[in-house]
């Protein structure tokens, strides 16, 4: 049988829901802890207090200590003077792992607070300044003696003496909440209320204000938590809202961290999706928590060999309509395309490497090969072999925040290839790129507003690793 | 008669179908220093119609896209941001921009990244046009409240690359 694009789209999802291999090895792990509103909670409770003693027990160590005030501050950033230590300065900023980074910060955070407390039913609390009635800072963390104060010089002027406050507009979810792509959503929290929320202490001259300081005022954590909450709140109204599941790096990145015992733990994606489930916590007062999985998928399924036939330049997709139709020169390789396209063992592939646009396109590119002059660009074509969208990976502003991440795309071939040269007289075979938006209506010719370039650009044919022996 | 006025609509309709989203690239924007508020003008009276119409369209969304922030050092402030008409009050604000971890050169860890903040207005870019075809966006200084002196930034900030832009929309 023929390796259709529908057929290997009937196979994954075949492969995937007899594995159904989900990470089900950390479910039930060990207690849920309820992380409290911090506006419910006096001087005198539990977690206040064991946080305040943490923090005390924690500034006695030296600096290099994985579990000392210091260190763990400069995981987040730092302009501590000596050589740099493993996981400083690894905070996530600007980039789609800025939610997942925090989250894993505060998780280790919490566990060595809980040890160092010797309270083993400790968890952070959050500040929900949302709350016309905790635009101030918490009381608790207003009194000198302790581990909670600051004084006015790094905290900022008027916060301990409760006359600063946050204002609704430092504090709105308005921007963050209704947007639905997990890129829209995470940059706009970000923005506010995560770094007004920071600036709004900056603006007092508090260490808040500043990346290398910020993590070193107590209060930071119960910032980060709320924040973390929100996204659990994101996610729970639903309506397509999703965490970058299709986002490999996304998803295995690997970051440092340290246990409650200083011994090195490494993180990713992956581990943090389901909070309770994984790491054992609850916002009090939320919406169900979402649970999402990384599907692990048996290693067969993805080793596969690959052999580029044609490479082709890079192509450019211009800003504005599209551009016309770009046809490959197949001329040495007519009759070697077709055979591998009725190969019941191979796949032929359309490889689309290090693409990279230098904003957000606004629309997403359906890709047809082989359509000839007259023939209409429509998806059930068969000479539609898919998309390419770019949506944080591929993005070097805004979503990519200028980071190095490309994207790549890989889109079947056979049936395009085996519909085009049928006729026998073709010296080349078309690629076509057609923008498309919103409701994909046919008729509308969507506009491009980024610099888009596919830097790599190859034809292959894809065996998987059974298939050689 | 009628037959030809049929015909001229549907041109009309399908000329109007066809047409880009518009794109609206505005001059780069300098905040600078010690200022508490900055207005600019931007004269939309080409574009007005077609933003009005993406305005009254519910797939659609217009947003100030402001890409390329960076400031030397942290500003201390972040901005509120209005979209009003010329001479009008700023009632509501878009949203902010708030430097944090990405823009401010001298936090830079390795590579610097300048800041891309997007904000929808929809809604107030459609009642400013509705009062005048020049919209003016005010950026205003803003820190904690409850302080005895107006905010002013610390540092001059600058946003290379504004646009107004009409985009499929991603809220609900």
């Amino acid at each position: 049988m023929a390796q259709t694009r529908r057929r290997f789209l009937k196979v994954t999802g075949g492969a995937i829901a007899a594995s159904t291999l989900f990470d089900v090895e950390k479910l039930f792990a060990g207690p849920t802890f309820i992380r409290k509103d911090v506006g419910g909670l006096t001087s005198a409770s539990s977690d206040l207090v064991s946080y305040g003693n943490a923090i005390n027990a924690m500034k006695l160590l030296p600096n290099t200590n994985p579990l000392s005030w210091g260190y763990q501050a400069a995981i987040h950033g730092t302009t501590l003077p000596g050589p740099a230590q493993p996981a400083w300065n690894t905070c996530e900023h600007g980039s789609l792992e800025f939610l997942s980074w925090h989250r894993m910060y505060l998780y280790w955070f919490e566990r060595i607070i809980r040890k160092k407390s010797g309270d083993p039913n400790f968890a952070l609390p959050f500040w929900n300044y949302e709350s016309s009635s905790e635009r101030y800072l918490p009381p608790p963390f207003r009194p000198a003696g302790t581990g909670l104060f600051v004084p006015d010089a790094n905290r900022g002027s008027g916060w301990n003496a409760g006359t600063s406050f946050l204002t609704s507009s430092t504090v709105s979810t308005a921007g963050c909440l209704p947007q639905v792509p997990f890129g829209s959503f995470s940059n706009n929290l970000e923005g506010t209320p995560h770094a007004a929320v920071h600036i709004a202490f900056g603006s007092t001259g508090g260490w808040m204000g500043s990346v290398p300081t910020a993590a070193k005022d107590p209060i930071f954590y119960l910032h980060h938590c709320n924040i973390d909450r929100l996204w659990n709140v994101w996610l729970a109204q639903g309506g397509g809202r999703t965490n970058p599941l299709g986002d490999s790096t996304w998803k295995d990145k690997k970051f440092l961290f340290f246990d409650e015992n200083g011994k090195q733990v490494w993180m990713t994606g992956c581990d943090i999706l389901r909070a309770q489930e994984q790491l054992g916590y609850v916002y009090q007062n939320e919406p169900p928590q979402v649970k999402e999985y990384c599907l692990k998928l048996p290693p067969w399924w993805w080793k596969y060999l690959y052999e580029v036939i044609i490479q082709w330049p890079p192509i450019k997709l211009p800003l504005g309509p599209d551009p016309g139709p770009i046809e490959i020169d197949i001329r040495q390789f007519r009759e070697r395309l077709l055979k591998i396209a009725d190969d019941k063992n191979a796949g032929l592939v359309l490889q689309l490497n290090d693409v990279t646009a230098d904003r957000q396109p606004n629309v997403f590119w359906e890709v047809y090969a082989g359509l000839r002059k007259g023939e209409r660009a429509v998806p059930e074509s068969r000479n539609y072999i898919g998309n390419v969208a770019l949506f944080g990976g591929g993005v070097h502003a805004g979503e990519g925040h200028g980071s190095a991440r490309t994207a790549n795309f890989e889109l079947p071939l056979n049936d395009a290839v085996r519909a085009a040269l049928a006729k026998g007289d073709q010296t080349s075979l078309s690629l076509q790129f057609v923008a498309r938006g919103a409701g994909s209506k046919e008729q509308r010719q969507y506009r491009n507003d980024a610099a888009v370039t596919i830097n790599r650009v190859s034809i292959s044919v894809r065996r998987p690793e059974q298939a050689k022996s | 008669m009628l037959q030809a006025l049929l015909v001229a609509a549907g041109i009309i309709t399908m000329l109007a179908a066809t047409a880009p989203l518009p794109v609206v690239h505005i001059a780069r924007i300098t905040i600078p220093p010690h200022s508490a508020a900055v207005t600019i003008g931007v004269d939309l009276t080409r574009e007005r119609r077609r933003l009005l119409a993406a305005a009254a369209d519910r797939t659609l969304d217009i947003v100030l896209d402001l890409d390329g922030i960076e400031a030397e050092r942290s500003p201390a402030v972040f901005f509120e941001v209005y979209i009003h008409a010329k001479n009008g009050a700023c009632k509501r604000t878009a949203g902010n921009v708030a430097l944090f971890g990405q823009g401010i050169r001298s936090e830079a860890r390795g590579v610097f990244r300048p800041a891309h903040v997007q904000l929808v207005i929809t809604d107030d870019l459609r009642d400013a046009l509705r009062k005048s075809p020049i919209v003016a966006i005010t950026f205003v200084a803003q820190g904690a409240g409850g302080l005895p002196s107006t905010p002013r930034s610390a540092s001059a900030v600058v946003i290379a690359r504004p646009s107004i832009m009409v985009a499929p929309r991603t809220r609900q």
